[in-house]
């Protein structure tokens, strides 16, 4: 064979593998196979055949290699004659004594030795195939033809048989000839085998050239001897002959072939086989009809290599092709598809432009489905980009409220799937606008049972996100951990790629927020590895990455490997609104931990007015009031920031967002620390402490240690300060202390002994330390190593001082004893001074960092 | 190659360039011009640049132009094969043509050949064969080698012996020698007649294709089959991408039932080009032979819309139309073969079958004359002529038709039973036993047929009304092959023969 590349021709349905099968079924159909060995030989042909297996065969394939190479996609347009073998075993007996299925196969094939013998193979096809009633079944036809068994023609061979039958009606001469010609070229690699089972007749002729005539009607045989004829109908016979080898293409498979192509692509991306690709270029070129989901699979490698001007160009292209399609038009759907495409490239008021015009079309056209989906994919759109909402708002509809109604209302009529989404909208709307939680939940619920009962399993992992927002806001991220981990469990069939993505991602998120930094960035490494190349996933899922990298390079005190990061980020296109305000969150974060406060305060405010106030998520609102609050606090004026805080949890307790009530009450605390109001705090704290428990934040949790410890270190000092010395201590853990209230009456409180605060601070330590290693906060980790270090000296000095009391005052002790524990005493002393000097290094060297 | 092509070719070289520039003088430039135009298709162009030109070349090509224009406007006008308006436009250049040569001849009082030949054209068209011969003739005579003038002469003239009439004024020349040979072949003239002819020309022309394919023709026509066969192979093997003609080979191979070849050849035709009229009628019959009459008359309209003039395919066409019990449309084609060529005797012929299936005998009579007229020596023409006129109950015309038919086939059976029974309903009861003993001793070559049987039975019955019950027994018994019914009633005879021989013994044993 030529190592050319081959000619590529096609038809509606035929291809010459199709004939290769149409000869195994009648083979089956005459009773040439074994009735045990029927069942195996069929269904290995079936996915072939039948266009539900059809899936299964691609499917099969897809898992373990995405991208797809060559071999696996030409299984799709074709079947050699040597894999035929493989399928159907070489060895398999016929009920023919002595011989093999697969050689009466080649029989049946090659025992078409014209053009009119093909034809009238294809034209007894019919004779195959009955009513399907059962008296017809073994009715005398059947024994006429010497048919062990007729198809029935609801079957799937009797719907192949007769599909095959009506294909070969509709083939013009030329055609009939062109496949004619091409199944000559594909059973040529098979010659030797069936001059192996002929051996006999062809040894007779010596002449190696005139073997192939044998294979030949004798009427022709003698035009076939002229060479220039023999050329002109191109009946090269034999394994070396010189003419071209031909691909003969079914269209139809290619149809199917292109349609998993753009689900693989939409689903998965990566790039287009390299078969493919060139059979279409070849069709292209030779002038073949091509059909028109070729276009647009053309289309979509285009747009994942992010080439504006081609995709552009390839999207007219197809819909040009494919405007009027089975007596509807599509021009509203080209319009949709447009706008889809303009959003992802950020061409927002093109896109805006384009969705008006198809909306307008689909009012005109009375395409009311296509309407809904305009509208529910508008809706979404709108919410990402609020400042084109007003735009738009002002146009058609009044609000999103009114728009999400009408949805809600119109869908149900429409198509169950757009009224889940719509409900879903509506759970998302009341999620961000302050809603009420128990409506949200009920939206959703209904929204997930429609989506049950259609068994799309595709919108799940957006329900999910949805509800890991709602639980996040209720501050029980393990709630939305169920649901991504149930949804991890099932089986990969029934995800695809893109949902697999975003679940990852949100898995992430849950995993960071939770201080749980080692096992988010690995579930991101994962993801970079699983998602090989593909541009449109990587834009994906990078920004997360990096914008994880950043906080916790931040945390890490990194400063300027977080700087990189956020440099990175921006020069990223960012589709998401809350992932650009995160990453501004993120930045105004470090511009503090730079020291530039007051730039950072400008820069925040400025973003407040302008973007945060004007319709974003009341999260943001409440989450950059906050930050603002605590760079306010940061640049020691703690009593304005305090009335800043008391905002913020009112907000955040108005909107039921409870993380960030807690982080501002977290921080209300440090202030009154600040403002020397320990007890306060620390009342305060001690009433919140099992909600921050509850959020699982190690992050929160770490703070709030470290706030507990500091307002017990302020009551301790205050006590030292306020009161004598009591010798008692160390019997009891409570001392009573008098406190002179403002009238002047003096009340006894009973506060915690010295010694019981100190130890309490430093379990507290302990524990923020211990937190702050795992969100990996090493400034703050620092921090409290120093503070422990105080609260351990103290303790020393405390337990030095009570045993020198009790030497004092039993005297029971000798002077060696007390000599011996001086030592001791002092040799501690000494070291906890050498850890203090080191780690007060420590932290000059972080904080110069 | 087509017909207009031929003429169109034959301007080109028919004349040495050095003698055309002479005659045009100084409408040369101007000549090349139009001619350019010509060669470009626009024909009205050509025509227009033409105008005021003298010289016959130039006005030839201005008038031929215009001819050509009109019959492209007529083609388009018509909308298509066997459309409501089709066959009814008209040329509408031909008035102006006339009037432009009459003014020419009686202006100028010359002869071109090439005007002589317009003249002649428009003339066959307007149904005025007489003149248009004549023209036609002084045409060649001036200047032999056109052999659109040939062609055209040829579907001027309606019958044999018109032919023969003609063939003492056409001058002596090798032309003259093609032309006979082609008008004999086309009117079905058997090989003896011809034989020397061909080989004259044969000498001359060693392996001509064009007269080994007349050979082949003549051959088919005069039903030698296999010759003609042998003759279009070689022809293939020389010239490969040769389609003229070859719609008629795909005919011998229809009638031989050679499906494996005539499928060989339609790809090998469709290989060279798919839009050629012999290569859709060559597929059409292919189809046709597979029993897919769709799909064959698809092709022939295929055919018809590349070339009107394609006489076979219409003819063909009309046949496939019959066996979709479409009569209508099937005698509409006929007519059209008719019209486009009234030699073709197929097209009579299937007018004829078309009537009678739709029970209209007398009026398929008249077909079936025309067809037998045209073709005198094929038995079939006769049949169908003997079968109207028995349908007809007119019997002494049918025994006069089918004796007719006896005479140029070799012992039918078929015809000597018809004829048998056509004796049997005129009460010639000689005669008719005749025909059947006849038709009966036929079996030694042909083998038992219903014929035979049919006769067979009727002689058995025929000595059983004579009383010649041992004829009839013997008749009756050897009756194997015929329906239950006729086999039954054999049975019965010899019954009745058996018991009327056995009742005669014993009279005669008892006379005794």
């Amino acid at each position: 064979m030529t190592d050319e590349s081959p000619t590529v021709e096609a038809s509606t349905y035929l291809a010459p593998y199709k004939i290769a099968l149409l000869s195994l079924i009648t083979l089956y159909c005459e009773g040439y196979i074994p009735r045990k060995e029927r069942m195996n030989v069929i269904s290995k042909i079936l996915p072939y055949i039948d266009l539900f297996g059809r899936e299964q065969t691609y499917g099969l394939t897809d898992k373990s290699n995405k991208n797809g190479d060559q071999g696996e996609v030409e299984n799709g347009l074709n079947l050699p004659l040597s894999e035929l073998k493989q399928l159907i075993g070489a060895d398999n007996m016929s009920t023919m004594p002595g011989r093999t299925i697969y050689e009466l196969v080649l029989e049946k094939v090659w025992q078409l030795n014209s053009l009119d013998a093909f034809h009238t193979f294809m034209y007894s096809l019919r004779s195959y195939i009955t009513s399907g009633k059962p008296e017809d079944l073994n009715d005398e036809r059947a024994m006429k033809l010497g048919l062990s068994k007729l198809l029935s023609s609801s079957s799937i061979l009797g719907s192949f048989f007769r599909k095959s039958g009506l294909a070969f009606d509709y083939l013009s001469f030329e055609d009939f000839s062109s496949l004619w010609r091409a199944l000559v070229s594909y059973r040529n690699e098979t010659f030797s085998d069936y001059k192996h089972i002929h051996a006999p007749e062809f040894e007779e002729i010596y002449d190696e050239l005139q073997q192939d005539l044998v294979v030949h009607d004798v009427d022709i045989q003698g035009f076939l001897e002229n060479d220039y004829i023999r050329n002109m109908v191109n009946l090269e016979i034999g394994e070396s002959s010189a003419g071209p080898k031909i691909l003969f293409i079914a269209n139809q498979d290619l149809e199917y072939l292109l349609e998993y192509q753009v689900e693989a692509f939409e689903n998965y991306g990566g790039p287009m086989p390299h078969y493919l690709r060139e059979t279409l270029n070849e069709m292209i070129r030779r002038d073949v009809m091509v059909p028109s989901s070729a276009y647009y699979v053309r289309y979509l490698e285009a747009y994942h290599d992010k080439d504006y001007e081609r995709s552009y160009e390839l999207l007219h292209q197809y819909f040009d092709y494919t405007m009027y399609n089975r007596d509807r038009t599509f021009y509203q759907y080209a319009l949709f598809t447009l706008a889809g495409f303009q959003a992802s490239f950020k061409c927002h008021t093109e896109c805006l432009r384009a969705t008006e015009e198809a909306i307008a079309v689909a009012r005109e056209n009375k395409d009311i489905p296509c309407l809904h989906y305009i509208l529910s994919w508008l809706y979404g759109f709108l919410k990402d980009n609020p400042r084109l909402a007003d735009e738009f708002y002002n146009k058609s509809f009044t609000s999103d409220e009114h728009l999400l109604q009408f949805l809600k209302t119109k869908s149900k009529d429409v198509s169950p799937g757009l009224h889940a989404t719509a409900h879903q909208c509506e759970a998302a709307h009341a999620a961000a606008d302050l809603g009420n939680v128990s409506a949200a939940m009920e939206s959703i619920v209904k929204s997930s049972y429609i989506n049950m009962t259609l068994n799309k399993s595709n919108k799940v992992v957006e329900l999910i996100v949805l509800l890991s927002a709602i639980w996040g806001r209720l501050g029980l991220p393990r709630m939305a951990n169920i649901y991504l981990d149930s949804y991890f469990e099932t089986p990969s069939d029934y995800r695809d790629g893109k949902s697999d993505i975003t679940a990852r991602i949100l898995k992430a998120e849950i995993l960071y927020d939770q201080g749980e930094l080692f096992e988010a960035e690995k579930i991101l490494d994962e993801l970079e590895a699983s998602t090989k190349g593909s541009p449109v996933d990587y834009e994906m899922w990078l920004p997360h990455l990096l914008l994880i990298q950043a906080k916790t390079c931040l945390s890490k005190n990194r400063l300027s490997d977080a700087q990189v990061r956020i440099d990175q980020l921006s020069r990223q296109s960012i589709t998401s609104t809350s992932l650009e305000m995160d990453i501004e969150h993120c930045r105004i974060r470090l511009l503090v931990a730079q020291g530039n406060t007051s730039l950072a305060l400008e820069q925040l405010s400025n973003f407040i007015h302008t973007r945060v106030e004007s319709g974003a998520d009341i999260m943001f609102q409440i989450k950059f009031r906050i930050l603002y609050a605590r760079i306010v606090y940061r640049v020691s004026n703690p009593s304005r920031a305090l009335s800043l805080t008391m905002k913020c949890i009112a907000m955040a307790e108005k909107a039921i967002i409870i993380p960030l009530a807690l982080e501002a009450t977290c921080l209300l605390s440090d202030i009154l620390n600040s403002l020397e109001q320990y007890t306060d705090a620390l009342a305060i704290m001690d009433a919140t402490m099992p909600r921050i428990f509850e959020c699982s934040s190690n992050e929160l949790v770490a703070d709030s240690y470290a706030s507990l410890a500091d307002s017990n270190m302020g009551i301790v000092g205050k006590v030292s300060l306020e009161e004598n010395y009591n010798d008692d201590e160390e019997e009891n853990d409570v001392v009573t202390s008098t406190y002179s209230t403002i009238s002047g009456s003096k009340i006894e409180i009973r506060l915690p002994s010295r010694k019981t605060l100190l130890y309490r601070t430093k379990t507290y330590l302990e524990e923020a330390g211990h937190r702050y290693h795992k969100s990996r906060n090493y400034k703050a980790m620092g921090e409290m190593g120093v503070k422990m270090i105080l609260v351990k000296r103290l303790i020393a000095e405390l337990e030095k001082k009570i045993a020198k009391s009790k030497c004092r005052t039993s005297h029971n002790i000798d002077s060696e004893q007390y000599t011996s524990f001086q030592q001791e005493s002092e040799k501690r002393e000494k070291s906890i001074n050498d850890l203090t000097d080191w780690c007060m290094g420590v932290l000059e060297r972080i904080q110069k960092q | 190659m087509s017909k207009k092509y031929v003429r169109y070719n034959s301007l080109n070289s028919g004349n040495s360039i050095g003698t055309l520039f002479s005659s045009l003088g100084y409408e040369t430039d101007r000549f090349m011009l139009a001619k350019s135009y010509f060669d470009c298709r626009e024909y009205y162009r050509c025509a227009f640049h033409l105008k005021d030109c003298k010289s016959p070349k130039a006005v030839f090509l201005k008038l031929y132009a215009k001819y050509i224009a009109g019959e492209k406007k007529k083609e388009e006008d018509s909308e298509g094969i066997l459309k409501p308006k089709d066959g009814i436009t008209s040329n509408t250049e031909l008035i102006t043509i006339i009037k432009e040569l009459d003014d020419y001849f009686t202006k100028y009082d010359t002869e071109d050949p090439f005007l002589l030949y317009m003249y002649g054209i428009i003339m066959s068209k307007k149904k005025n064969e007489k003149l248009a011969i004549s023209k036609l003739i002084k045409s060649v005579s001036l200047y032999p080698y056109n052999w659109s003038v040939w062609m055209e002469l040829l579907s001027c003239i309606k019958s044999y012996e018109l032919l023969c009439e003609i063939i003492p004024k056409l001058p002596k020349h090798i032309m003259t020698k093609f032309f006979i040979l082609t008008a004999n072949q086309e009117f079905f003239q058997p090989m003896q007649n011809l034989q020397g002819l061909i080989q004259e020309l044969d000498r001359i022309f060693p392996d001509l294709p064009f007269l080994v394919v007349q050979k082949a023709l003549i051959n088919y026509h005069n039903l030698n089959y296999t010759e003609s066969e042998a003759t279009f192979d070689q022809v293939i093997k020389k010239d490969p991408h040769r389609l003229d003609d070859m719609d008629t080979y795909s005919n011998i191979l229809y009638v031989m039932e050679m499906k494996s070849k005539l499928a060989f050849l339609a790809q090998l035709s469709s290989a060279t080009d798919k839009f050629r009229p012999e290569t859709c009628c060559i597929v059409a019959n292919y189809y046709s032979l597979k029993s897919e009459h769709e799909k064959a008359i698809m092709y022939y309209r295929r055919a018809l819309t590349l070339n009107r003039d394609c006489l076979s395919a219409w003819t063909l066409m009309g046949h496939e139309f019959v066996e979709l019990k479409n009569s209508h449309a099937a005698i509409e084609s006929y007519r059209r073969a008719i019209d486009a060529n009234n030699k073709d005797f197929r097209a009579w012929y299937g007018l004829g079958q078309a009537y009678e299936v739709l029970d209209m005998h007398y009026y398929s009579l008249y077909y079936y004359q025309r067809a037998a007229a045209l073709k005198s020596m094929d038995p079939r023409m006769w049949q169908a002529l003997g079968n109207c006129y028995d349908k007809l109950e007119r019997f002494d015309d049918a025994i006069k038709a089918y004796k007719r038919a006896l005479q140029v086939s070799e012992m039918d059976p078929l015809i000597l039973f018809r004829l048998g029974i056509l004796n049997e309903k005129i009460q010639d009861m000689k005669s008719a036993a005749f025909y059947m003993k006849t038709c009966l001793q036929e079996e030694q070559n042909e083998g038992v047929t219903d014929e035979t049987s049919k006769a067979r039975l009727w002689l058995a019955r025929y000595e059983l009304n004579l009383s010649n019950w041992e004829q009839a027994q013997m008749y009756a018994s050897n009756l194997i092959h015929g329906t239950p019914h006729e086999i039954e009633e054999a049975r019965a005879i010899v019954r009745d023969t058996r018991s009327r021989i056995e009742s005669e013994r014993r009279d005669s044993f008892i006379n005794r």
